[in-house]
């Protein structure tokens, strides 16, 4: 009885440690990761470019949805973020990483519809081929990351959440307002990496 | 020091009398032969504080989806729509129903698709579930909350004088816990216990019974916990009810131990409690004998919990009013079961627990073999009563659930006294304690399908996801293969099509339909379509469409092309 005791014990102790040593090891193979430039549609037929937006001090790309019930709880967070730090230099753009071919809700002409129904403010790029989220390594949505323009390259500065409190964002903790307003003063980001949450995004292989 | 211990004493019980209740949510209900249920993507507030959960919601609930109604005798039409944008599957647990329809590991529904089973719902009156059954995906999708209960209604349970005003004097209690992480939301890797325990999705809930004879509808959907129930005045109750039916008459207890997925009804008497008073519906998890579910002695880690080895509140229950025409007796007899003889059995199975040996990689299994999706364990003849012993000379408890069937426990550990007075009526769950084995026998009738194989696994979804589980085909030896269909047979009208797509079948037997869109993305799956009826295509989008048909003698799959 207690020898199985101390076995367990001892598996729960190495699961803890390998758990801290993957978010360790996390944060050590997304923060400063570089990211190259990606061009995609937009849901308003346009093309967005990463190139030559050499006038921004920071890119906060989010990874969102048109199905997820919790990723749309953000959208007048994210139209007031787009209109508070774009004068500041921060642009906010959102990318659809989720697989329309396996998921109908999530085709490029249900995010026209969607852009124009919630009035987006900001563009809404379709990652057809899933490229993009994979060169973040972008879990979920919504999932945000900051971008900053270090040594003529974008290089992921922030991953996490946008606050923590979906329903209520009065009493929530703005984590990627922190991380901008730390990055426009020129100052560390405290928290870089934070735990994100939301509909999973399942990749094609 | 006795003094410090009183002082925390004093406030321990200050805070436990200062304890909130939630309201117990009681589930939607949905009745009929035409059940709609969309699986969706959704959150929930489930702790007091901080931020929503990300859950799994069946159409408008956020964790723990609709009660579904059905009568034995009545055919009940399905129509599953997949909103998640990950492949699951639906499982009728407990439901006697051709394999193509049982929703397990081969029934997959890919996002944005519609799955429509049909079935003779020919099980007795008694509390069933549904819930996703996606190999190797089972846990996930349980653990976000995607499952409902099934409660089957027949001639012989109305007759009987038993409360069943649903939500006032019936009440469905479905028990699980979780564990959180420091964002609110559900660990799923190598957890086997949660940390707090949600009925019918709300944290430490209250509910407001009648003073009269009251049902309680008892699911366990953990992944491991098992429930020593109990009430905190240590009052008496009556079983009337396992898995599958009723029993033969009431059984009267003051505990009773529910395993991962067995469910049971038990009457409580309230009439001579006071209006205004409260009792708990407790589990006595305490203390129990190694290898109980639950038990472990750790707070924290992979086999650990908050609530692990300890007696906790499942549900505050307050006295109120007693209705109109209430329910004042618990019956002397309920119905009589007619259960097959033991010596009726023609086939003797043995099944043996093997692996999860701590610090050996295999995993839990059946007979030294992993679950292989593309294997058949076993080949059971159509209409053939078999004996199956499970064997668990292994480390630690499981549950055993079959498909297909619902059978009768006759023996532990080799005893046919063994069996406890409670296990006596039809059940698809077992309990089997470490160092135990228990035999059961059944009939598996109806439904032979030589592809389409039903499930036999370990209710502890992880264990399940892992392995521990193995499929048998029901095989109608007697069945004629015909010739192959070739596409001169199948003719489809209109087409293009509106609302309903007719075919034109030549007397071919059809299996199973696929509807597949332009790009190949499967819209609609119909095992064994009623295809007189013709398919019903009013919500697809106007475009062309391929029918993949397969026919039922030979497994051909023949395409068609339409429009609509």
């Amino acid at each position: 009885m207690k020898k199985l005791f101390y076995v367990y014990m001892i598996f729960f102790i190495l699961i803890s440690l390998s758990i801290s040593e993957i978010n360790a090891k996390e944060k050590q193979s997304i923060i400063n990761r570089v990211i190259k430039p990606f061009a995609a549609n937009t849901a308003l037929g346009t093309l967005f470019s990463l190139h030559g937006k050499d006038e921004y001090a920071a890119i906060a790309v989010v990874f969102t949805c048109n199905h997820c019930p919790f990723a749309n709880l953000y959208t007048d967070r994210l139209n007031a973020f787009y209109q508070e730090y774009l004068p500041k230099g921060v642009l906010l753009i959102a990318i659809n990483p989720m697989d329309s071919i396996l998921y109908e809700d999530e085709t490029l002409i249900n995010m026209k519809t969607k852009a124009l129904k919630d009035n987006f403010l900001f563009p809404y790029l379709q990652d057809a081929d899933q490229s993009i989220a994979k060169a973040f390594s972008a879990d979920f949505t919504p999932q945000v990351y900051l971008l900053q323009k270090r040594h003529s390259s974008w290089k992921i500065v922030y991953k996490g959440i946008i606050d923590d409190n979906g329903k209520s964002p009065e009493i929530a903790r703005k984590y990627l307002k922190e991380a901008a307003d730390s990055l426009l003063l020129q100052r560390p980001i405290k928290d870089s990496i934070i735990e994100s949450f939301g509909c999973k995004i399942i990749y094609r292989h | 020091m006795k003094s410090i211990f009183f002082l925390f004493s004093c406030l321990c019980s200050a805070f436990l009398s200062a304890q909130t209740y939630n309201p117990l949510w009681i589930p939607d209900t949905l009745s009929g032969s035409n059940i709609t249920l969309t699986i969706k993507d959704t959150f929930a507030q489930l702790r007091a504080t901080g931020n929503q959960t990300i859950t799994g919601g069946i159409n408008n609930s956020q964790f723990w989806g609709p009660t579904i109604f059905i009568n034995k005798g009545d055919t009940v039409h399905m129509n599953v729509l997949n909103k998640l944008n990950d492949s699951t599957t639906i499982h009728w647990h407990g439901m006697h129903l051709p394999a193509v329809m049982d929703g397990g590991p081969h029934q997959v529904i890919p996002p944005g698709t519609l799955w429509q089973p049909y079935w003779k719902v020919t099980n007795n009156a008694a509390t069933y579930w549904y819930h996703p059954h996606l190999h190797e995906m089972t846990l996930e999708h349980l653990t976000k909350g995607i499952g409902g209960f099934i409660i089957v209604n027949d001639q012989e349970e109305s007759a009987l004088a038993l409360p069943r005003k649903y939500g006032i004097d019936d009440i469905p209690l479905m028990l699980t816990s979780r564990r959180y992480n420091t964002a609110n939301q559900f660990v799923v890797q190598n957890v086997a216990y949660g940390d707090y325990l949600l009925v019918n999705g709300t944290r430490d809930p209250e509910i407001t019974l009648p003073k009269q004879i009251v049902r309680l509808r008892l699911l366990n959907a953990e992944v491991e916990r098992a429930y020593n129930f109990g009430f905190s005045d240590n009052r008496k109750f009556y079983i009337i009810a396992n898995d599958g039916g009723l029993l033969d008459k009431p059984v009267q207890v003051s505990k009773l131990l529910v395993a991962v997925g067995e469910r049971y009804e038990i009457l409580v008497d309230l009439s001579n409690d006071n209006v205004g008073s409260s009792i708990n519906l407790m589990s006595y998890n305490a203390n129990q004998p190694f290898g109980f579910p639950g038990g472990e002695p750790a707070a924290q880690g992979n086999f650990g919990s908050l609530l692990n080895n300890k007696d906790f509140n499942c549900l505050r229950i307050n006295i109120g009013k007693s209705t109109n025409s209430p329910i004042t007796s618990i019956p002397t007899s309920l119905i009589s079961n007619q259960f097959i003889n033991s010596a009726e059995a023609t086939v003797n199975r043995s099944i043996n627990v093997k692996g999860g040996v701590p610090g050996n990689p295999t995993p839990f299994n059946f007979n030294d073999k992993i679950f292989d999706i593309n294997r058949i364990d076993n080949t059971v003849n159509l209409n053939a009563i078999e004996k199956w012993t499970i064997t668990n000379s292994n480390v630690f408890g499981h549950t055993f659930h079959i498909h297909d069937v619902q059978f009768k426990l006759v023996a532990r550990n080799g005893n046919t006294n063994a069996v406890g007075l409670h296990e006596q009526g039809w059940k698809d769950v077992l309990y089997l304690p470490r160092n135990e084995n228990a035999s059961f026998i059944a009939k598996f009738d109806d439904y032979a399908d030589p592809i389409h194989p039903f499930m036999y696994h370990c209710h502890f979804s992880n264990h399940e996801d892992g392995g521990m589980m193995g499929q048998f085909v029901v095989n109608n030896p007697s069945s004629i293969i015909d010739n192959m269909p070739d596409e001169s047979q199948y003719t489809l009208f209109p087409n293009p099509a509106s609302d309903v797509i007719f075919m034109e079948n030549k007397g071919v037997e059809i299996y199973y339909i696929t509807i597949v869109n332009s790009v190949g993305k499967s819209v609609m799956m119909l095992p064994q379509p009623e295809i007189h009826k013709g398919i019903s295509i009013a919500h697809l989008p106007k475009g062309m469409y391929y029918m993949q048909i397969m026919d039922a003698a030979t497994k051909t799959t023949i395409t068609k092309q339409f429009s609509k």
